[in-house]
């Protein structure tokens, strides 16, 4: 619950609270608020629902790719319309993730209701893959490159586990389009693979641990000057340091 | 600076378990974990040890931008009977010495298991559904295949198996060892542990000097 000069604004205990900072309206906060309540609105956090995503699209294009990637089908669609060189860039990166790789086709479905349906085609393999039948890390590739090849993304994108059904192979390319997306919006993404984080620069990392007295979270663990010296001095890379425990972020 | 001694080894039961010896030993020693490099020099040629301890001194070098290490513990089991453990001691030393490390090594002979035979107590307090391993008075550092011995020693007649010992318990068994005050009264003889507990000691007492 929250009071506003008296006045009592029912909130659910679930609730983000966005809904609550609209309610307030012009006559009683500055407009700023309203600007907060819609920049915060536009933060992705994205987390591909592969069961949905791998499904045919209920609309044939959409200029918009949903958090859970449910709508990826017609996200791409509307990429191969409008921004084709984005689109051939994604197919590039699949080539480069996966061997046999060879591109996608996007039928439009027709009848009365429209949607977009992707299928794979595949080096050695006759005919066409649905997406429907693609594995779990195929999808989940693709939907994080559908994501960060976004011409118009949020201002922030948040990311848990991002290397999550990746081959460590594609990991080089992952974090440099983690790189490039990162000039267009901030990314932040957890992962738990020393494998990536030994891709990582020193200020692209940040440690977190929780304080195993009070399990407040410490955020940084560790600074990234320090982290800067540590490798320095060591010659080792971030994901090695890491995982022998010298930067913090690992059970004690 | 905080002075940290660093403890390497096989794997977490190991490092754990070796914490709470080092503690039980000279209490009040401040000591962390270090998972990386996991194995030191079993079956490794001479190259590849060397290898293996300069990425310990990497490690090491790391550490060292934010805490002085005065010593590190290196664990590697034997498996082999004493005194086996004198020449891996010496090897895995020698090797980090050479990398500017000051290092003790912990190469209980044949496995870290045979040092559990010292204190029957610790182990019949970590579970009431083992027995008293025996062995009291005994050389356990002749004991082969110690894990799969102690196993055996623990399990009561007609016993549930699901009780058996396990790896994960060897940092308990190690714990109550500190808990019931019980490191300088071992029942039994191991020298792979008595040379620990002295170099341990030694250079601990040393570094304070």
């Amino acid at each position: 619950m929250v009071w506003l000069d008296g006045r009592k604004l029912d909130m659910s205990k679930n609730s983000s609270g966005l809904a609550t900072l609209r309610k307030l309206g012009k006559p009683m906060v500055p407009e700023q608020v309203n600007d907060l309540a819609v920049l915060l609105e536009t933060f992705r956090i994205f987390e591909v629902d592969v069961a949905k995503a791998r499904m045919p699209s209920a609309v044939a294009v959409s200029g918009t790719l949903a958090a859970d990637a449910g709508n990826l089908a017609s996200f791409l669609a509307y990429l191969k319309q409008s921004h084709e060189p984005i689109f051939d860039q994604i197919l590039d990166d699949m080539r480069y993730i996966l061997p046999g790789f060879a591109g996608l086709h996007l039928t439009p479905i027709g009848g009365a209701a429209a949607g977009m349906v992707v299928e794979m085609e595949e080096r050695g393999l006759g005919g066409r893959t649905p997406l429907a039948a693609a594995s779990f890390g195929t999808i989940r590739a693709l939907a994080l490159l559908a994501m960060l090849h976004d011409p118009d993304p949020p201002r922030l994108t948040c990311v848990e586990e991002v290397d999550h059904g990746l081959h460590p192979y594609a990991l080089d390319r992952l974090v440099e389009r983690l790189r490039d997306a990162s000039q267009r919006t901030q990314m932040l993404v957890a992962t738990h693979s020393p494998a990536l984080v030994n891709r990582l620069r020193s200020d692209e990392l940040i440690v977190c641990e929780r304080d195993p007295a009070t399990g407040a979270s410490i955020i940084p663990a560790i600074d990234a000057a320090t982290v800067r010296a540590m490798a320095a001095e060591s010659d080792l890379l971030l994901g090695e340091l890491w995982f022998s425990g010298c930067l913090g972020g690992v059970p004690s | 600076m905080t002075a940290l001694v660093l403890v390497f080894g096989e794997d977490d039961n190991d490092r754990e378990a070796v914490c709470h010896l080092a503690r039980a030993l000279c209490p009040g020693v401040c000591l962390a974990k270090r998972r990386s490099p996991l194995v030191l020099t079993k079956g490794r040629a001479e190259a590849e040890a060397r290898k293996q301890a300069s990425r310990i001194a990497a490690v090491v070098r790391a550490e060292r931008i934010r805490s002085e290490i005065p010593l590190v513990l290196a664990h590697e089991d034997c498996d082999a009977v004493e005194p086996a453990h004198e020449a891996l001691a010496d090897r895995i030393e020698g090797n980090l010495s050479r990398e500017g490390i000051p290092c003790v090594a912990v190469t209980p002979a044949f496995e870290i298991e045979a040092w559990w035979f010292l204190w029957p107590r610790a182990v019949t307090a970590v579970k009431s559904h083992w027995r008293d391993p025996g062995q009291q008075g005994r050389e356990v550092g002749l004991i082969v295949d110690a894990k799969e011995a102690l196993r055996h020693a623990l399990r009561k007649p007609g016993g549930d198996r699901r009780h058996d010992y396990k790896e994960s318990d060897s940092p308990k068994i190690a714990a109550k060892v500190g808990e019931l005050e019980l490191v300088d009264q071992p029942q039994a003889r191991s020298a792979s542990f008595a040379r620990f507990a002295t170099k341990l000691r030694v250079a601990l007492r040393d570094g304070e000097k």
